[in-house]
């Protein structure tokens, strides 16, 4: 669905290429001398040698962005979609979904140009067909198309598109309205649902790929910004010339979030950070993070403490406390940004999941307006994970090309990245059910730091007016609740929900990571659904299809993980068992079991099964690719994932101490995808949220440990 | 000066000589398709062939490779694809492919480096990098693969 109607538009450029985007207004749809600057959208460039360069406006980060786009797009305009170049959109309001932003997160991806690129693509193929109609003078029914080729069979002719590159912009295009162009039925899909391909596999084993951190330009310098020990924490004043000394330093920065070290490059920076000392820089920690998070761990055990409710005589109560810590992002490249600032413009070169957001933090914190802020998304993230919507990189790259007088180049390295990054929120979970017969009730209870009331205080006021920041701060704080903390802890299983989440509030900062609220309460919902089983005596697979008796497409992956894992027929070994997980987030269901062996200490996940279903799928192999790789982005999380504070400091500091699983402790997947006609849904984040439930309940039925607390230890 | 051979031609570059060779080269001659991802030698992400084998070149300081001879993936951009490089496009091993110039010289390096190889023993040679997408089930599909085309599987 397009949420608002759109108009196809046309230019050409000087050189003869055809540009094709999407306006707002009829009024702004290009009929004659179209000018370029009309289409506040551009989806498609044809060159005369009939190349197609096609515009993504979402952020590759390794979910197959691009691919699914091109695929959706040359559907509709029949292009073969790997013969599609992609280019990645500047950011620009008109992209925009989330209140007019260009924001990629949430799994939305595919939901939210599923329809829109399969319009832009009709609206190009149609357009040419009546083009070619008229300069052939025969009837565009008697016209195909074939990968980027006219054909009028009756006379033999087969014309590349390109060569109507001038007439489509003389079409009277009156009958253009998106949401009027009839769409392909699905039976008719030549690459839907079948093109298997990553458009981006080739460039990225040789080395071809520009990502953020590759970019340069003349003149450009390099800052690496020295933070405050902990959160929170000022910089209180700093010795220049004793820095200076350290190394080849051409510029000290003060800004807000610390030290700025500029040298001609990043070695050099670093090399003079290393030799800092103590004494040459001294922080205002008066307002900082304080805490241990031992500390920490029992003043959340203590919030959530609730008394169990009373009970029938014919009901028990099964009551559990579980706690997960603070998670680091870790994308394989760490944050960086390059700016550029003249007299009547700037510029900004970097990886990022929300474009439009460095435009408005720009524009809020400088003299420059929106049409002079230009934003220029790399074309490839190395890997997002949320991180790469936060604004912490992006206030500092912006007040740094704000007070520099040469482009400059912002570095994290990999210890600024695991020391000053928000995380994702530690929380500790209570649990209360009574059952009699069946579950009479259940309580939940969770206490964490609200990603939501951080984002409302940061980033609600840059991308929304300010009565509209201010009334849904004032709903959220008023209902109690933080969206995020809460997100599915509720889900289809026919239960008694009651949820509740109590706020935390420190210096930390606070984010959106894979699957959000879903990488907590997937784990904690799947735990106490076999601990409740448990207590009813029942099968944790019967136990979980009689609650979802209702609820058809949720059932269907249930049962199919079953069957792919053998859950009735399979005889457990010593010390080894099958566990079951499902968890329903994105809109997509997925199911897993987790095939696990328990070695004296040692946790060992031989194998994991997974049936999603996520709709109709563009990309099959990418499909399997994203449930795979959500595993093992849960299972990192599951057996080593953490982040700690020393009196407020982080104590991880890198990858020996915040290991990410290694390919020897990867178990084989395998992945089945349910046929569907549903409305495509998310896939980059569904797979986490059930795997360390399913190990967790894996483990409790082969050794009779519950293990509450990630991640796992067993003894 | 530092004077050594990278992907067979010879080549001077003017750094002090810790610089690591990672940052000599993406800074100092902009060949960027080696990645910098941890700058402790504990990801892999800067693996380029120091005389043939696998090497963390973000730890390793330029003068060590006086008279050596590098080679980077852009090596293995150029010509015809290795058969490494093929069958990880063959079974789409990357997806955000930050590791993956990495993940394909690890794989190059320890295919060259002996006659035969098992499965397993390819397994453990590969665990070293790191991937934070999960791309290890492809990983292991597609140097088992490579490993049949360049008929080096036990």
């Amino acid at each position: 669905m397009t949420t608002r109607r759109e108009f196809i538009g046309y230019g050409l450029t000087a050189s003869g290429s055809l540009l094709i985007g999407a306006c707002k207004t009829r009024s702004q749809t290009p009929g004659s001398d179209a000018p370029v600057d009309g289409l506040k959208t551009l989806y498609l460039e044809v060159t005369r040698e009939n190349e197609f360069f096609l515009t993504f406006d979402k952020a590759e980060m390794g979910q197959g962005v691009i691919t699914g786009q091109a695929t959706l797009f040359g559907e509709e305009a029949d292009i073969n979609p790997a013969t599609f170049k992609m280019v990645a959109a500047k950011a620009h309001e008109a992209y925009g979904t989330a209140l007019g932003h260009m924001m990629t997160g949430g799994s939305t991806s595919t939901k939210e140009r599923f329809t829109l690129m399969r319009q832009v693509g009709a609206a190009y193929r149609h357009g040419l067909k009546r083009a070619a109609a008229i300069k052939w003078k025969v009837s565009p029914q008697d016209i195909t198309t074939d990968q980027g080729n006219l054909i009028h069979a009756r006379s033999g002719k087969k014309v590349p598109y390109a060569a109507f590159n001038q007439q489509l912009m003389k079409l009277k295009l009156d009958d253009l309205d998106l949401d009027g162009i009839s769409l392909k039925p699905s039976s008719q899909w030549k690459y839907i649902g079948k093109f298997n391909q990553s458009l981006d596999a080739k460039d990225k084993v040789t080395g071809v790929p520009e990502f953020g951190v590759d970019f340069s330009m003349n003149g450009m310098r390099t800052a690496i910004v020295i933070r405050p020990p902990a959160f929170g924490g000022r910089l209180k004043s700093y010795d220049a010339k004793a820095i200076k000394a350290l190394g080849d330093v051409q510029e000290l920065i003060k800004i807000s979030r610390g030290l700025a070290i500029v040298c001609n490059s990043y070695w050099r920076c670093l090399k003079v950070k290393n030799a800092l000392t103590n004494a040459m820089i001294e922080w205002d920690l008066t307002e900082a993070h304080q805490q241990n998070s031992q500390e920490l761990l029992k003043s959340y055990r203590q919030t959530v403490e609730a008394p169990p409710p009373d009970l029938d005589k014919d009901q028990k109560l099964v009551s559990a406390q579980y706690s997960l810590p603070f998670l680091n992002h870790a994308p394989m490249e760490p944050q960086n940004a390059v700016g550029h600032k003249q007299k009547d413009r700037i510029d900004f070169w970097l990886p990022t999941q929300g474009p439009t957001f460095v435009q408005a933090y720009c524009e809020k914190h400088s003299d420059f307006n929106l049409e002079q802020i230009h934003v220029h998304n790399s074309k490839y993230l190395g890997g997002g994970f949320g991180r790469r919507g936060q604004m912490d990189y992006v206030a500092e790259i912006v007040e740094l090309t704000l007070k520099s007088e040469t482009p400059i180049k912002l570095m994290w390295s990999r210890e600024d990245d695991m020391q000053h990054s928000p995380l994702r929120p530690m929380s500790v979970h209570q649990l209360h059910a009574t059952i009699g017969s069946k579950v009479d009730s259940w309580q939940h209870t969770i206490t964490a730091e609200s990603i939501m009331r951080q984002t409302g205080e940061d980033l609600f006021p840059l991308i929304m007016p300010s009565w509209l920041a201010s009334s849904m701060n004032g709903l959220m704080g008023l209902a109690g609740v933080s969206p995020m903390t809460t997100e599915g802890a509720e889900q289809p299983y026919d239960l008694p929900y009651d949820v509740d989440s109590i706020d935390q509030e420190s210096p930390v900062p606070v984010t959106f990571w894979r699957s959000v609220g879903n990488s907590h309460n997937g784990f904690v919902v799947e735990s106490f659904v076999d601990e409740v089983a448990h207590g009813l005596a029942k099968d944790p697979l019967e136990f979980r299809l009689d609650l979802l008796k209702t609820q058809e497409r949720a059932r269907k992956v249930v049962e199919k993980v079953a069957l792919m894992a053998g859950w009735t027929s399979y005889e457990s070994p010593k010390n080894r068992a099958l566990g079951l997980a499902y968890h329903y987030s994105f809109n997509t269901h997925c199911a897993q079991i987790a095939d696990v062996e328990v070695v004296g200490e040692t946790i060992k996940v031989h194998k994991v099964f997974a049936a999603v279903d996520c709709g109709i799928v563009v990309n099959p192999d990418i499909v399997v690719k994203q449930v795979q790789s959500g595993i093992i982005f849960g299972l990192t999380a599951a057996l080593h994932g953490q982040i700690t504070f020393n009196q407020g400091a982080i104590t991880q500091s890198n990858f020996h101490d915040y290991p990410l699983l290694k390919l020897h402790e990867t178990p084989d997947i395998d992945v089945a995808i349910i046929k569907s006609n549903a409305e495509a849904t998310g896939i980059g984040e569904p797979g986490l949220p059930p795997i360390a439930g399913a190990v967790g309940n894996a483990i409790f039925r082969a050794t009779g440990q519950r293990c509450r607390d990630l991640p796992f230890q067993v003894s | 000066m530092i004077d050594f051979e990278l992907n067979g031609q010879k080549e001077s570059i003017d750094v002090p000589g810790d610089t690591p060779l990672l940052w000599a080269l993406r800074e100092e001659k902009g060949l960027k398709g080696t990645k910098f991802g941890c700058g402790k030698g504990l990801c892999g992400a800067c693996t380029m062939h120091l005389n043939g084998t696998p090497t963390r070149t973000c730890v390793l300081p330029i003068m060590a490779v006086k008279g050596q001879k590098v080679t980077t993936i852009e090596h293995h951009g150029k010509g015809p694809l290795h058969p490494v490089q093929k069958s990880w496009i063959k079974h789409n091993v990357p997806q955000c492919g930050y590791c993956q110039s990495g993940q394909v010289m690890l794989a190059i390096g320890v295919l060259e480096s002996k006659e035969q190889w098992t499965e397993q023993e390819l397994y453990d040679q590969m665990t070293i990098n790191l991937c934070r997408c999960g791309t290890y089930n492809r990983i292991k599909l597609a140097i088992k693969d490579a490993a049949i085309e360049m008929g080096k599987l036990k």
